[in-house]
């Protein structure tokens, strides 16, 4: 990784003062695009180009459509906000590589980040910011001002391990719950239920 | 049932609705009794179905989003539903309704947990296990006013189609004919209805009853006020011709048309309302009084929506599977639940006067029979009913036309070949081992769409009334 990132505070204010605009729906992929809808795929088309790519092909881009089938919307929200980040005027566009941007963006890591924390707390948390934008430079193999590998690495375990102890704790709960309405249910099966007069 | 059974299964009991009770526990021809049972409404309850009633006369005839109550409703269950939660990610719910993730049958035998919500105690919990005649069974949670909402639900359909009755003590609301080897049967009455009665019967279960005609006597003496049941119980009425002429047939589970509708048009002179209901959701549509072919959407508390294969709005006069959100159940919220049915959500404005859409041409429940050497009808819930008791993970059941049946079977885990013919010979037991049976063991994959019960014999050609 290469130590000429942006400095951490200038990417954490930037997606604090995240536009209105951002917030606008996404364009669906069967639907002709409305004036205020945002195509996710032709805002990272655009970085791909500006990165210094070759437009993507509509094979290439498949994954940035929004898809109820896959709960996709979280995903392409952070992607968004990646793509915006790197738009910050401190990144040299022309010196970040293409390839790389996209296989970061396509990563299982955003996917699975997605599963976890709502992007709009990527916004309003400080320490989400943080995460973010520590995990926009690492896609771009880039290192802030100060930090050698490890120091960063570490810092970015430790802001991914206080969400996954929160997911744990989330999941304890899950499973204490999971138990009760087990139990409750397997209890009730065995009365009647309530008297209704259709049946389905 | 004791005053002490009463009170807790009847909460708001009045004492002067003894005489039903009465009535329907000692009726000379009364079948017997297997089960108690009752609305179990209190007062909150009661206040909550009132109001739902009051509600179902504001119909909604602009469809082409969630109005406001239900959009207020998904985001207050965002902080309540782990489900909730993670599918709201990343949407903006003003605009981005229609890219929420679905909710699926199988989503609610796997990960029921993360759709009820984690707070909401679990006292009053009731539970209605679905009849796994369409597909796996499902444990659904419901609540006592979930349940009691039915009642305005069903005299709103009676009303649009020309039962306009008010019900209350002592009328004998309706009678549940029931047609299966075994099921519960009950006399209660219902605390909403003003102590009207209703009771459940099984036509089909010799040993419930005192003499092969005390179902028809039973019936006529308690003069229901309408009938309730499903096509298949409504032809077995026909079969065992029960004269009885109710003011107005409620016909549930299954869907009613062609040769079962024209029969039991043919028997009763009143006006037959098609109910289509799930379990999983309550009561969704009824049957246009002008064209009975169509179903109005019934509630006003949920949002319905057609989808084409892959997830998309489908076009209006095109058939799409039905997709629920909302409903008054508070342990099963539902967001984009796909029901596995398939409709053309019909959105015209309708001569009857209700401005809610209609589903038209839905392709939901058919009823499938099988027969025996006798030409004997037999339920799938009792086939349901016996494979309920073992692993059984998936099943599906053929009759072919020569009327062997093929029972494939998709264990939970290994089974013994004691056990397996032990099934075969409770299954075989129902058509009086009078058809030739045979079980297989079958790897259904989850998720995969077939159908449980499959008949390739023509009814018309073995039945008539």
């Amino acid at each position: 990784m290469k130590n000429n990132g942006p400095a951490l505070s200038v990417l954490m204010q930037r997606l604090s003062a995240l536009p209105d605009d951002f917030l606008s729906p996404l364009r669906g992929a069967e639907k002709k695009p409305l004036p205020n809808e945002i195509d996710v795929c032709a805002v990272v088309s655009d970085l791909i180009f500006d990165t210094g790519g070759d437009y993507p092909g509509f094979a290439q881009m498949q994954k940035f459509y929004p898809d109820p089938q896959s709960a996709n919307m979280n995903y392409l929200r952070i992607v968004l906000l990646i793509c915006y980040i790197y738009r910050d005027p401190a990144f040299d566009l022309s010196s970040l590589n293409a390839g790389k941007i996209m296989t970061f963006l396509k990563s299982s890591r955003l996917e699975e980040l997605a599963k976890l924390i709502d992007f709009l707390d990527f916004i309003t948390d400080s320490e989400r910011r943080e995460e973010l934008s520590r995990l926009a430079l690492f896609g771009a193999s880039l290192l802030p001002p100060g930090e050698n590998e490890t120091i960063f690495q570490d810092r970015l375990t430790t802001l991914d391990s206080i969400e996954r102890h929160k997911i744990i704790e989330k999941t304890r709960a899950a499973q204490i719950r999971a138990q009760e309405l087990r139990d409750e249910l397997a209890r009730q099966a065995a009365y009647e239920a309530a008297s209704k007069m259709s049946r389905e | 049932m004791s005053i002490q059974e009463i009170t807790q299964r009847i909460p708001l009991f009045k004492k002067e609705w003894t005489p039903t009770l009465k009535r329907l526990a000692e009726h000379e021809h009364a079948p017997r009794w297997n089960a108690l049972c009752g609305d179990r409404l209190t007062q909150e309850d009661l206040n909550f179905v009132e109001n739902f009633h009051n509600n179902l006369n504001q119909r909604k005839g602009s469809y082409s989003y969630p109005d406001h109550t239900i959009l207020k409703w998904i985001t207050d269950l965002k902080n309540q539903s782990w489900w909730f939660e993670n599918a709201l990610k990343g949407i903006l719910l003003e605009k981005e309704f229609f890219l929420i993730p679905f909710m699926s049958r199988e989503d609610l035998q796997t990960s029921l947990v993360k759709i009820v919500p984690h707070s909401l105690p679990l006292t009053n919990i009731i539970v209605n296990p679905t009849s796994g005649t369409t597909g796996q069974p499902i444990l659904c949670p419901s609540h006592p006013k979930s349940q009691g909402c039915y009642d305005p639900l069903i005299q709103f359909a009676l009303s649009k189609n020309g039962l306009s009755h008010t019900f209350s003590y002592p009328d004998m609301a309706a009678i549940q004919l029931c047609a299966q080897q075994q099921t519960i049967t009950y006399y209660t009455v219902h605390s909403y209805l003003k102590g009207a009665g209703f009771a459940k019967i099984n036509l089909n279960n010799p040993a419930d009853w005192k003499t092969p005609e005390s179902p028809a006597l039973f019936i006529e003496d308690m003069a229901p006020i309408f009938l309730s049941g499903d096509p298949f119980s409504f032809y077995q009425a026909i079969l065992k011709k029960i004269p009885y002429q109710p003011q107005a047939l409620l016909s549930t589970a299954l869907t009613l048309d062609g040769f079962l509708y024209e029969a039991i048009k043919k028997y009763y002179s009143c006006p037959i309302i098609n109910f289509y209901s799930l379990n999983e959701t309550g009561p969704l549509g009824y049957s246009c009084p002008h064209d009975p072919t169509a179903l109005h959407l019934l509630p006003t508390d949920i949002f319905i929506e057609t989808i084409t294969e892959d997830g998309h709005p489908q076009q209006e006069d095109l058939p799409g599977e039905i997709v629920v959100t909302g409903g008054r159940n508070p342990f099963l919220p539902l967001l984009r639940y796909r029901t596995g049915d398939f409709a053309i959500l019909d959105k015209t404005p309708c001569s009857c006067g209700d401005p809610q859409p209609k589903l038209k041409n839905l392709q939901a429940r058919k009823p499938v029979f099988f027969l025996d050497s006798q030409n004997n009808l037999i339920n799938p819930i009792d086939i349901s009913r016996i494979l309920k008791d073992y692993p059984v993970a998936f099943h599906q059941m053929i009759q072919s036309k020569n009327k062997s049946c093929l029972l494939y079977l998709h264990f939970f885990y290994p089974l013994s070949s004691s056990i397996q013919e032990e099934i075969k010979n409770k299954v075989s037991a129902l058509f009086q081992h009078t058809i030739s049976l045979e079980l297989a063991e079958k790897n259904f994959l989850p998720g995969e769409k077939f159908l449980p019960y499959i008949n390739e014999l023509n009814f018309k050609e073995y039945l008539s009334p």
